[in-house]
């Protein structure tokens, strides 16, 4: 027997993630950040605040992308800062 | 007989319009036949029998020739004359007897029968209410010398009998002035002209808006520091474009927290050098220009003749905007609604300065004149000089023989902490940059909390990014190698300087030592006081939202909670997923709305608020709508960043300046923002 309840649910749901596709893929940030776990394999490592769709996080990924290196903003930081911001002791 | 127009004969042409053009040519043609007045009785008894009949909340009318006979021949009717009276009793002798009794009145001369729409229940209780109006058919270029008219003669509108359109005065046209046969011929004869008669210009320059002059403009006077050679080089207009590029009002950043509903406009001073006009403020340029416009196509903004406000505020309504910014946002729609109704502008008599308008399209000057800058006079009286001569004194002061005795033990120190003023301005000793901008951004309040609490050991302004490294109690705050424009410099400054405060607010409570402080092998206990404070209010305040549920602080996104759902459809899973969809229309809306409310170029203070609803999704929102926030890792990197960053964010919008940005957080977070105003009288009160 079909559960209406939970079709209608599952219809919901599924033009709430199609709608959420659509936002995200119109958007340049949301799109390169894809293109870089499809390249890494892993998601660009960022770790300031900040909009994915900001213009100089973008050409910073671009250009890791380009460089055949993994975005890394933790290489901003300094050693030591770096072994803090790990220890949860460095806050953006 | 009825003579007949060929139409071109082109393949498709009759098959589209052919009929229209066709009847449209009959109808002229059948204009010019005379009709018989019994014909036109039994039009006018058909029209009236019809207009009596139609339901209460139904508007309906005709236009009458002088000989009784409609007319549909187009034009602007422009009452003059009306008399009202209940629906019912209209006929064609009432009709006809009005006609009479203005027989001698020669010209474009119409009869306008009107029913007018019952707003309500207890409205014209006895009856539906009509007007016959005598009207004089004026055409569109004379629309702006019609509505003054009208306006004068407390007339409630004009009607387009083209478009079928009212154009309102703003008045109700319950009392309209009684004007003589010498009067309604001197109007007939200066609206030919494209002028207005003396007496109703004078009486317009009496209601107490703009003045006009005979041919019903207004002239406007602009002050810009930009001079007449620039305002050629950029086209000769002054242009609203340039909005907020002299002084600016309290509105402009309005431009960009309601960027969607922003209209550019230009602003200037009316009746300037009158009783009651505007007056020149200080630091608007000294450049004048004076412009001329019709005065109708500005708005009048307090009386609202065409209940705008109202339309304004059901869209906010229906929006659910949050009562903090709705006042504001409901004017930027109401202003955006009289842009799209077509007016150039509007004005107001509830500025500071005297009576105003905000121009929204560019206006070439008629005149201009460079104002002489005054330079403030010196006083003329001479400082008085004291008379009485100081008294020197005669006794030497006496040497002492005996040589100091050199203290040979320590001086002791002091275990009191030094007295901090609690007001006044802040100083870091970071650099004067920083200074400045630490006692720009924060309200006296958060002076205060700041100048009570030692300020960070290290302050930077190095660098590219902002952030608080809890080790050595160091805040970075890029300043000196900013690429561009730093939009949310205000927020940076203010949240990572909020970081040191939650920081130093744990390190007291470990027992925190000031003097101890500066010693090399010192390093601080990494923690910060929110993630004992805010672990339940935050959680909470999430929860209310719906932002998290079943306790836990992240969740599966929508596609997780669909193959769940899928897997095991029992009622657990059923509630989970559609707890998920609670959680997603409140992301998508918040996320609409804050976006908006942020505009194109970024709001740091909204981007406080999106922070930390970011940090309560662990980073989901950020991700998913590419709105500002931190990244997914940062969250998981410490269970407790969701609360020191929510402190951050916090500090920042409570210290913050401007209010509204507060008023905003508590609407969304209640239970947190009331726990950080008890820290922060805590520090208050020792």
């Amino acid at each position: 027997m079909i559960d209406i309840k939970a079709v209608m649910i599952l219809n919901k749901l599924d033009s709430i993630i199609k709608d959420n596709n659509n936002r995200s893929s119109f958007r340049p940030g949301s799109r390169i950040y894809k293109e870089h776990i499809n390249k890494f394999g892993v998601e660009p490592n960022i770790i300031f605040r900040g909009s994915l769709e900001s213009p100089k996080l973008i050409s910073g990924i671009k250009q890791a992308i380009d460089r055949n290196i993994p975005y890394d903003e933790l290489n901003e930081l300094s050693p030591e800062e770096q072994v803090l911001y790990e220890q949860g002791g460095l806050q953006t | 007989m009825k003579s007949c127009i060929d139409l071109p004969n082109q393949p498709g042409f009759e098959s589209i319009y052919a009929p229209h053009l066709q009847n449209a040519v009959n109808r002229g043609l059948n204009e010019a036949d005379e009709k018989t007045e019994e014909a036109a009785v039994r039009d006018m008894n058909s029209i009236l029998s019809n207009m009596r009949k139609a339901g209460a909340d139904v508007e309906d009318g005709a236009t009458f020739n002088m000989d009784g006979s409609e007319y549909d021949g187009g034009g602007i009717a422009l009452p003059i004359i009306s008399t009202n009276q209940p629906v019912n009793l209209l006929n064609p002798t009432k009709v006809n007897s009005f006609i009479n009794r203005h027989k001698d009145k020669k010209g474009n001369i119409k009869v306008g029968v009107f029913k007018f729409k019952r707003e309500s229940k207890t409205q014209f209780k006895q009856a539906d209410k009509s007007s016959m109006d005598l009207n004089i058919i004026i055409q569109p270029w004379q629309k702006n010398l019609g509505l003054i008219t009208a306006k004068v003669l407390r007339q409630n509108s004009l009607f387009d009998l083209d478009a079928f359109e009212s154009f309102y005065t703003g008045e109700t046209g319950n009392n309209p002035l009684r004007i003589s046969n010498k009067q309604f011929a001197l109007i007939q004869e200066h609206l030919d002209k494209g002028t207005l008669p003396p007496f109703v210009v004078d009486k317009y320059n009496k209601l107490g808006g703009p003045f006009i002059n005979n041919k019903g403009e207004t002239i406007l006077t602009h002050w810009s520091n930009q001079s007449v050679e620039d305002l050629i080089k950029s086209g000769g207009k002054i242009n609203p474009a340039f909005h907020g590029t002299g002084k600016r009002g309290s509105d402009w950043r309005n431009k960009g927290n309601f960027s969607k509903q922003w209209v550019d406009f230009t602003s200037y001073g009316i009746n300037v050098g009158k009783k009651g006009g505007y007056k020149k403020e200080p630091g608007i340029g000294n450049t004048k220009y004076e412009v001329s416009i019709e005065a109708t196509e500005l708005y009048d903004f307090d009386s609202d003749p065409a209940g705008l406000l109202d339309i304004a505020k059901e869209v906010v309504t229906k929006e659910g905007m949050y009562p903090s910014v709705a006042k504001e946002y409901t004017n930027q729609v109401y202003i955006k609604l009289i842009s799209d109704a077509g007016f150039s502008g509007l004005w107001s008599k509830k500025g500071p300065n005297g009576i105003t308008a905000s121009v929204f399209k560019g206006l070439k000057p008629d005149t201009f004149e460079e104002e002489k800058v005054v330079e403030p006079v010196k006083p003329k009286v001479k400082p008085i000089v004291p008379i009485v001569k100081p008294i020197v004194p005669i006794v030497k002061p006496i040497v002492p023989i005996v040589k100091p005795i050199v203290p040979i033990v320590k001086p002791i120190v002091p275990t009191v902490k030094p007295i901090v003023p609690v007001t006044g301005a802040i100083v870091t000793g970071a650099s004067p940059i920083y200074d400045k901008l630490l006692n720009k951004f924060t309200n006296d309040k958060a002076k205060q909390i700041i100048n009570k609490l030692d300020k960070p050991l290290i302050i930077t302004t190095e660098g590219n990014r902002g952030y608080h490294q809890g080790y050595s109690d160091k805040v970075t705050v890029p300043l000196d190698n900013r690429d561009g424009v730093y939009i949310d410099l205000d927020a940076v400054v203010l949240h990572e300087y909020g970081h040191h405060i939650d920081f130093m607010l744990k390190q007291i409570e470990l027992g925190y030592n000031p003097y101890h402080r500066y010693s090399p092998s010192r390093a601080y206990k990494i923690s910060h006081l929110s993630a004992d404070r805010f672990k339940s209010t935050l959680v909470n305040d999430a929860k209310k939202l719906g932002l998290i549920f079943r306790g836990s602080v992240t969740t599966p996104t929508p596609k997780e909670a669909r193959s769940k759902l899928l897997v095991n459809s029992k009622e657990s899973n059923s509630e989970l997923v559609k707890n998920h969809i609670i959680r997603e229309e409140f992301l998508l809306k918040v996320s609409k709305q804050l976006e908006f409310l942020a505009g194109p170029k970024g709001n740091g203070m909204i981007h406080n608020i999106l922070d930390i609803i970011d940090g309560t999704t662990g980073g989901e929102f950020s991700n998913r709508y590419g709105l500002y926030g931190h990244p997914r890792g940062y969250w998981k990197k410490s269970k407790n960043n969701k609360f020191s960053e929510a402190f951050a964010n916090l500090f920042s919008l409570w210290a913050y300046t401007d209010k509204q940005y507060w008023i905003l957080a508590k609407d969304l977070f209640p239970e947190t923002t009331n726990e950080f105003e008890v820290m922060m009288e805590e520090v208050l009160n020792d």
